[in-house]
């Protein structure tokens, strides 16, 4: 078997593709995944460093909870989840293609940053699938396009998804893109790239981007990736009820003191 | 040291009441904010007493105070389910959700971890890396026992 023998993972696909393989490519490494394949084309990649189809369509509330749960109760066996879909009206069988080849890319984009690792063939699972799927030809050229952009743009792309952005201090000027606004309400110093994907349902690749625009732009700055432990520890007790930060987050001051009960104080504020 | 003694800063106070900036407190939360730059996905988490109090949280959205008392009461219930179905000790609880995970495990004997990832927490880390942050925890809060 070719493929077995391939170096590294875009030979492998190209070997998997000649062969006509259909099945699973599991990948080790950080992040892994799995590459799902239906005659050596990629329908789908699964990886904790990228949303999938089925986490962009419910995450972003393009299709609700209680349709998808029919749909797939409908269609038992998933790999045919899409066709299920647009019959029941729930998404454009053109929108479903381009959000399933988008995730396809954008996982292959995860995939690419981490360091690579081996790899295990197995049967196919069933996924929710590109149609008819993704040339690995293709799906190299393309990541390997993204990763110089960025590159250029930015720097080594790996450690772009690993910062997590925070707020900038100047004030915003003009109207916010709708897109722009919504990154914006996710960016506190906790999330990066990836995280913010995710919680939006949009791809780390797009998100990547616009991130770095917004950069220039003067909207965000780049916390510096630090050891937990040079790092100011996050308020143990949040107090209930506070307004999501907006703000870089306070610095605790080492020099003033923890505020102090006074014997008769009643009002708020101590004072 | 009676109520009304001078503010102490920098805490060269050699016995500090437990506040919730003590070194200590300052320690689990960076065992718990090095979980989540470990492990993709993982975005808070909260570490709490066995009877529902909250110890420290490396929290952002969630309510730390509910979701140590509630942790509580699942691992509670979990405990007992996995005695009911005789299938082993009770490992760790985790909720699969529309758009991501809690997972509830046990820090010890006397604490809770709960952690709450998004939709793409990769599980198979936070597997490999939640037995080393546990015993992290447990080694801090066994000072506890000494008060």
């Amino acid at each position: 078997m070719r493929a077995s023998a391939a170096r590294n993972l875009p030979a492998l696909l190209l070997g998997l593709r000649e062969e006509g393989f259909s099945g699973t490519v599991r990948v080790a490494g950080t992040p892994g995944g799995t590459i799902h394949l239906r005659d050596g084309l990629v329908g789908a990649i699964e990886t904790p460093g990228a949303p999938t189809a089925t986490s962009t369509l419910l995450t972003s509330g393009r299709i609700g909870d209680e349709d998808w749960l029919a749909a797939c109760a409908a269609q038992r066996g998933a790999d045919l989840l899409g066709e299920r879909l647009v019959a029941d009206g729930l998404v454009g069988a053109a929108e479903l293609e381009v959000v399933c080849a988008a995730a396809v890319f954008d996982a292959a984009f995860a995939l690419s940053l981490g360091a690579p690792g081996s790899w295990e063939l197995g049967d196919p699972e069933p996924a929710l699938l590109a149609r008819p799927g993704v040339e690995p030809r293709q799906l190299t050229a393309e990541t390997t396009r993204r990763i110089s952009l960025l590159s250029r743009l930015w720097g080594p792309p790996g450690e772009l998804v690993r910062v997590r952005p925070v707020p900038g201090m100047g004030v915003v000027e003009g109207p916010l893109s709708g897109r722009h606004e919504d990154i914006l309400n996710q960016v506190n110093g906790r999330r990066t790239a990836r995280d913010i994907a995710f919680a939006l349902g949009r791809g780390l690749y797009a998100v990547t981007l616009d991130l770095i625009r917004m950069q220039t732009l003067g909207f965000l700055r780049w916390e510096t990736p630090t050891v937990p432990g040079g790092r100011p520890s996050t308020a143990p007790r949040v107090t209930p009820g506070r307004t999501p930060a907006a703000g870089p987050p306070p610095v605790p001051s080492r020099t003033e003191p923890l505020p102090r009960r006074t014997p008769r104080g009643g009002e708020k504020g101590g004072k | 040291m009676g109520p009304l003694s001078p503010p102490s800063p920098l805490s060269d106070n050699p016995q500090p009441p437990r506040s919730p900036q003590s070194p200590q407190s300052a320690q689990l939360t960076d065992i718990l904010i090095s979980l989540r730059d470990r492990v993709m996905g993982v975005s808070e988490s909260v570490l709490s007493t066995v009877d529902g109090l909250l110890v420290v949280a490396d929290a952002d959205t969630v309510h730390p105070e509910s979701v140590a008392a509630l942790a509580a009461a699942t691992l509670g219930v979990s405990r007992r389910i996995a005695e009911q179905a005789k299938i082993g000790a009770l490992r760790e609880v985790v909720a699969r959700c529309g758009s991501g995970h809690v997972i509830v495990l046990a820090v010890g004997e006397r604490a809770l971890l709960t952690v709450v990832g998004d939709d793409g927490l990769d599980i198979a880390t936070f597997q490999r890396e939640s037995p080393a942050t546990v015993e992290e925890l447990t080694k801090v809060l066994a000072a506890d026992v000494a008060y």
